[in-house]
C-alpha cells in the first residue's frame, strides 16, 4: 500500500511543490489549504508524514499541530516555515510539552523535498 | 539656519520638500551677526552646529534603519512562499527536460537566479532581525576557536583561489562574551570579502591579528586585495553599498558585521588606501560592563 503524506499550507505554490517534487516517487499526497482543512483530512486518515506550514489564517501551525497530536503521536511531522522566529514562543511550547516534530527553514527545493521524505518514509539517511 | 541678532543660541532648521530654505534676509542676518563675534566665539558656535548636525544625520540614520527593518522583516517573509514555488516550478522543468535541451541551460539560469533571491532575502532577514537578537545566545567564548571554525568553512574557497591565510594570535587571549554565532558571521562576511577582493591579485594572502588592547580584545583582518578608495572608504558599512559585480553581492554582509559588534558594545573599524589592500579592525570589550545587551537588562 501507497504511504500516504499530508501537506497543510494556505499557498498554493507551496502545496504544488511538494506536489511536483513527490510526483514520481509513489506515495499518496494530500493537500490542505488550512489548518482547519488538514485536521479534517488527519481525523479520516492515517498519514506516514506531514509537512505543515506555521503562519495561516485562523488556525495556525502550532495550534494545528496540537490538534494533530491528540489523535496521532507518532507520525512524522516536518514545520516548513520562514516565520520559525516569530513563533519561537510557540515552537517551545510544544517542545516542553513533548510534542515532536522537525523543522525546515523556507524556502525547501525539490532535492530537499525528496530526501527530507524518503529519510522519514523509508528511513534512507539521505539528508 | 537661522541666527538672531545678538543672539547664537537660538537656531532653527527650515525644511521645504525641496530642500533647505535660506532667504537672502537671513545670509544678511547670519553675516551680520558673524562679524560681531570674536573668534573664540565664532568657533564655539561652528563646534555647536557640527554637533547639531551630527545629531540629526544620526537620527535621520536611525529613522532610516527602522524603517528599512520594518520592511524588510515584513517583505522578505512574505517572499519565501512563493520562491519556493517558482524554484520547485523550475526544478521540476529541469527534472523533466533533456540536459542536452537548449531550453535546460536557460532553466539552470533562472534556478541561479532564484537561490540568488533566497540569499538576498535571507540577508535582510539577518538584517531586520539585528535589534531583537535574543539576548540568552550570549556566552564566554575564545575568538581563536570561531576564526578557526570560520576558515575552516572557508577551507575550500581558499585553497582553490590560492590565499594564503596567515594567523598571529597573542597567547593567552581571554574569552568574550558573545553570541557565537552572530561572531562568526562577522569573520564570515570580513574573510569572505577579502577572498572576493584577491580574486584579481597576483600576490594573496590575508592576515589574521588578535591581542588584548586595554579593556578590548582586538582582531585585525588585513588582506593584499586592491584596497578602498578613500572617497567610498566611508559608505562601505552602509546598507545596500556594495563594490561587487551585479548579483554577486547584497551589499548588507558589512552592514550587518558593523550592527552585530555594535551590540556587543565594540566596535568595526576599516582602514584601506587603494594599492595596499584593507584592513578590518574588531575591537570586543573583555568586561561585561560595556555590553549593549546588559545595559537592556538594567531597565535603561
Amino acid at each position: 500500500m501507497k504511504k500516504r503524506i499530508l501537506v497543510i499550507d494556505d499557498e498554493e505554490s507551496v502545496r504544488k511543490s511538494y506536489a511536483l517534487a513527490l510526483e514520481d516517487c509513489g506515495y499518496n499526497l494530500d493537500a490542505s489549504a488550512s489548518g482547519e482543512e488538514g485536521l479534517k483530512n488527519v481525523k479520516s486518515i492515517n498519514y506516514d508524514l506531514i509537512f505543515l506550514d506555521l503562519k495561516m489564517p485562523g488556525l495556525n501551525g502550532i495550534d494545528t499541530l496540537y490538534e494533530i497530536r491528540k489523535k496521532d503521536k507518532k507520525v512524522p511531522v516536518f514545520i516548513v516555515t520562514a516565520f520559525h522566529r516569530e513563533f519561537a514562543g510557540g515552537l517551545k511550547s510544544l517542545q516542553d510539552d513533548g510534542i515532536d516534530f522537525q523543522l525546515l527553514a523556507k524556502p525547501i527545493g525539490r532535492a530537499q523535498i525528496i530526501a527530507v521524505t524518503r529519510s522519514a518514509l523509508e528511513g534512507l539517511a539521505s539528508y | 539656519m537661522v541666527v538672531s541678532r545678538g543672539d547664537c543660541s537660538i537656531r532653527a532648521f527650515k525644511y521645504a520638500p525641496s530642500g533647505l530654505e535660506i532667504s537672502d534676509d537671513l545670509i544678511a542676518r547670519t553675516k551680520e551677526t558673524v562679524n560681531a563675534l570674536s573668534k573664540e566665539e565664532l568657533m564655539k558656535e561652528l563646534q555647536n552646529t557640527v554637533k547639531q548636525l551630527d545629531f540629526s544625520k544620526k537620527m535621520i540614520h536611525l529613522e532610516k534603519m527602522s524603517a528599512v527593518g520594518l520592511l524588510t522583516a515584513g517583505i522578505a517573509h512574505e517572499l519565501n512562499n512563493p520562491m519556493m514555488g517558482i524554484l520547485n516550478y523550475v526544478q521540476y522543468c529541469m527534472e523533466h527536460t533533456p540536459r542536452e535541451d537548449k531550453r535546460y541551460p536557460v532553466m539552470k539560469d533562472a534556478e541561479r537566479e532564484i537561490l540568488r533571491c533566497n540569499s538576498l532575502v535571507s540577508d535582510l532577514v539577518s538584517y531586520s532581525r539585528m535589534e531583537d537578537t535574543e539576548e540568552k545566545g550570549y556566552q564566554l567564548e575564545n575568538c581563536s576557536i570561531l576564526l578557526e571554525q570560520t576558515l575552516s568553512l572557508l577551507s575550500y574557497r581558499l585553497t582553490e583561489s590560492n590565499i594564503q591565510v596567515r594567523q598571529h594570535l597573542a597567547p593567552g587571549l581571554p574569552p568574550v562574551l558573545m553570541n557565537p554565532n552572530q561572531i562568526k558571521q562577522v569573520f564570515l562576511n570580513i574573510l569572505s570579502n577579502a577572498a572576493d577582493a584577491l580574486k584579481p591579485c597576483k600576490t594573496k594572502w590575508i592576515d589574521i591579528r588578535a591581542l588584548r588592547d586595554g579593556r578590548f580584545l582586538k582582531i585585525v583582518i588585513s588582506d593584499s586585495g586592491p584596497g578602498i578608495l578613500p572617497e567610498i572608504l566611508h559608505k562601505i558599512f552602509e546598507p545596500f553599498f556594495t563594490m561587487k559585480p551585479t548579483g554577486k553581492g547584497t551589499g548588507l554582509g558589512l552592514s550587518i558585521s558593523q550592527n552585530i559588534i555594535k551590540m556587543h558594545g565594540g566596535n568595526l573599524e576599516c582602514r584601506s588606501s587603494p594599492g595596499k589592500g584593507a584592513s578590518f579592525e574588531i575591537s570586543l570589550p573583555l568586561s561585561a560592563k560595556g555590553k549593549s545587551h546588559e545595559k537592556k537588562n538594567t531597565g535603561h
